[in-house]
């Protein structure tokens, strides 16, 4: 069931991804990348808040657990800063543990996807997520 | 524990003086009655024995006033044979030597007040006392039978002297023919003498007589207020005036009761009449009744005393022996009964220390056997924890690696970043992707299967549509069905409602788990999957057409690491974590997971989840 997924889907996408993991941040610039994407990095969520406010990214990808500022400092300062509170974001972690998915929804985070970052689960289920908001799913190039 | 105070018992309902009341009612109540008895017949003996002592008086005085009354004749008889008083009554003119005789009698003789002669018309000739010279005695109620014999004439009152006078008389014969009459009247007063002695008859005692002349005394009364000359009557007085003797209980002539006897005397036609007051018999306790009466008392109490004791020794021991089992119920295992006695109250005590010592011992065995119970649950609790703990951090710490490793693997064989492969690179790197999933799914497994046991997996409940829950497990599991070219087709029952209340992720891992397997294990045919209602829970059978279980595999299949044996673990691969992990799960949900199989048709794993232990667990909460 593996959907052919055109290469410039993400063409003229801001996107920042936000872990401290770099191993992590690396496959998902490549993997968006790929996809056409601009991607910026950040390893923590303080310095991930800095470049959101540069950058105004079309979506912002966040693992939850980080040094300096988590995941869940990160979407508060977002979602209490109207000029961003707008800005889809979508957790990320290592694994899915039952119970996450509603408390990361409940604190503002658009939806949850979980590691490993693997091309084809990656893809899917983002373009999965990104087809459920409406703002966003009209810049698909599909 | 709950150790209810020593009971406070009734002075009464303890047994202490209940056997000391019983052993004083045992003593007593005979002590008593014997006494009784016994003071009952010493009473009437000492009373007879005073009716005894009443006539022993009674018959000395009689003897003694017969003795008077003889004594008087006596002299009468001697006078009237005195040859100087028959002179003297022949020749009056000769009377001086016969008068001198007859004074001195009268002087010598207390028993005589005066000593009279008279003649056969009446006359006295000779007289001890001049004044009754010349007297004539014709109308003296002595004279008709004074001229026919000895007489005696009963007392009666003389008008001269004004009082009881006695007198006895003597003919006096000279050749056959009477020629006077000696008289003597008795002294009076001399009866009084008699009578008067009180020998034997204490301090109220009294004997007297008294005349059938007018009921008079004859004798003086020896108490104040009573003169002779005056009418008395008792029961003892008009008993011995008919003539009667014997002994009484009455009230005497001054109305004092009095224990009397009465005799008729005829010789006097008196009573005699000897009495004693009852007050006094009765006022002076004999001996022997105050003896009894100590020694009953005395054995009143040593009786009590010997209750006391024996009852002190019964109740010591059992007191003490409550005082330690009180105590012991306390939880003062060591205490014992300090008590050495003979018999069954000692036996009862050492047999009282033996229990007490068993319990002692038992309780210390309980003790140190539930520490150390405890102290292997806690070590075995913190040992599981620890397990967890570190299956948690190692899963942690291995999957961030493996995240890394199958991230650049997945890019690798999309051939991302720009990098060029041949095809046997492209086949290994194929290879390293597939045991790197396999590895995460090892670790996700370990991970999960440790937060059940650790206890930190807490459910969530939210609405699920099953239909949408079980297109899902298709999504993820058709693959592996196709590409086996298996039959796999979930079904709903109608019973099963559109939405129900629970944890969709918990129940998901469950139902992958069972289909996963199932499909592992299939060769041929089909994977079926059912869903229903049945009662309160939702059931998720999960049937497949494999090769089935083994009996005496059902027992461990649930175990973590078991298979059926180590070479289907080679064949098929896979942790044996699976089903663990499922029956945790449906457990912490309140439910089961139950296995028919047969082998080589096929096995059905049935997860039945109470629906209200779905909805039970109000908060979603996040693993921590």
């Amino acid at each position: 069931m593996l959907k052919i997924i055109p290469g410039n889907l993400l063409k003229d996408w801001v996107v920042v991804v936000v872990d401290d993991e770099d191993d992590s941040l690396t496959v998902a610039e490549i993997i968006l990348m790929e996809y056409g994407a601009t991607v910026h990095t950040s390893t923590n969520g303080k310095e991930g808040f800095e470049i959101i406010k540069k950058a105004k990214p079309r979506l912002v990808i966040s693992d939850l657990s980080m040094p300096i500022l988590d995941g869940w400092g990160l979407i508060s300062l977002l979602k209490h800063d109207r000029a961003y509170s707008e800005i889809p974001v979508i957790a990320l972690t290592a694994h899915a543990m039952i119970g996450d998915r509603e408390r990361a929804i409940a604190n503002g985070f658009h939806n949850y996807l979980t590691k490993p970052l693997t091309v084809d689960s990656f893809m899917d289920n983002l373009l999965n997520l990104l087809l459920d908001i409406p703002e966003l799913a009209h810049h698909l190039h599909l | 524990m709950q150790v209810t105070n020593r009971t406070v018992i009734p002075f009464f309902a303890r047994l202490r003086w209940r056997l000391t009341f019983l052993f004083l009612g045992i003593a007593i109540v005979p002590i008593v009655i014997i006494t009784l008895i016994v003071i009952a017949q010493i009473g009437s003996q000492y009373q007879a024995q005073i009716f005894t002592e009443l006539d022993a008086i009674s018959v000395l005085k009689t003897q003694q006033v017969e003795r008077l009354l003889e004594d008087g004749r006596e002299q009468l008889r001697a006078i009237a044979v005195n040859n100087e008083v028959i002179a003297a009554v022949q020749t009056p003119t000769s009377a001086a030597a016969a008068i001198t005789v007859i004074k001195q009698i009268a002087d010598i003789s207390s028993n005589v007040d005066a000593i009279f002669i008279y003649a056969p018309d009446g006359k006295v000739v000779l007289a001890s006392d001049d004044v009754l010279l010349n007297r004539v005695v014709l109308r003296q109620p002595y004279f008709d039978a004074s001229l026919t014999g000895e007489f005696l004439q009963a007392p009666f009152f003389d008008v001269s002297l004004q009082r009881l006078t006695l007198i006895a008389t003597n003919p006096i014969y000279q050749d056959g023919d009477l020629i006077a009459v000696a008289a003597i009247r008795y002294n009076i007063n001399q009866l009084d003498n008699i009578l008067g002695e009180q020998v034997g008859l204490g301090e109220s005692g009294e004997t007297y007589l008294i005349s059938q002349e007018n009921n008079y005394l004859l004798t003086t009364s020896r108490f104040d207020g009573f003169p002779q000359n005056r009418a008395y009557t008792s029961d003892g007085i008009e008993r011995a005036l008919n003539a009667q003797s014997g002994d009484a209980l009455y009230s005497d002539y001054r109305g004092i009761p009095v224990f009397g006897n009465y005799h008729w005397i005829e010789d006097l036609k008196s009573g005699l009449l000897t009495e004693i007051d009852q007050a006094e018999v009765f006022s002076v306790p004999t001996q022997t009744q105050s003896i009894i009466t100590v020694l009953a008392a005395l054995i009143a109490i040593i009786a009590a005393v010997i209750g006391l004791v024996v009852s002190t020794q019964i109740t010591q021991p059992i007191t003490q022996m409550t005082i330690t089992a009180s105590a012991i119920a306390q939880g003062k295992f060591d205490q014992r009964v300090a008590y050495a006695q003979a018999g069954e109250v000692g036996v009862l005590a050492n047999a009282f220390n033996d229990m007490a010592q068993a319990v002692q011992e038992r309780t210390t065995e309980l003790r140190s056997a539930r520490d150390e119970a405890l102290a292997a649950q806690r070590i075995a609790k913190e040992n599981s924890r620890l397990k967890s703990e570190f299956l948690a951090t190692m899963s942690h710490e291995l999957r961030t690696p493996m995240n890394a490793i199958l991230g650049f693997s997945s890019i690798m064989q999309k051939r991302m970043g720009g990098v060029e492969y041949n095809s046997v690179t492209e086949r290994y790197l194929g290879r390293i992707h597939t045991n790197s999933e396999r590895l995460l799914s090892l670790i996700n497994d370990f991970l999960d299967l440790s937060r059940v046991e650790s206890g930190r997996m807490e459910l969530a409940h939210h609405t699920i549509v099953p239909s949408d829950m079980a297109r899902k497990w298709v999504e993820n599991l058709n693959v592996l069905a196709e590409s086996k070219g298996l039959e796999f087709k979930v079904t709903f029952d109608p019973s099963l409602p559109t939405t129900i209340e629970g944890d969709e992720e918990a129940l998901s891992k469950i139902a992958i788990n069972l289909i996963g397997n199932a499909i592992k294990f299939t060769e041929i045919g089909s994977v079926k999957v059912n869903l229903s209602k049945q009662g309160d829970s939702m059931t998720i059978a999960v049937t497949d057409t494999g090769i089935g279980i083994a009996p005496h595999a059902r027992e461990f299949i649930f175990d973590e690491f078991r298979q059926v044996d180590q070479s289907s673990k080679r064949r098929y691969g896979g942790t044996g974590l699976g089903l663990a992990i499922a029956q945790k799960i449906a457990r912490e949900m309140g439910g089961t997971i139950t296995l028919t199989s047969e082998l080589g048709v096929g096995s059905t794993f049935t997860v039945m989840v109470p629906l209200e232990g779905i909805i039970a667990t109000p908060d979603s909460l996040v693993l921590a």
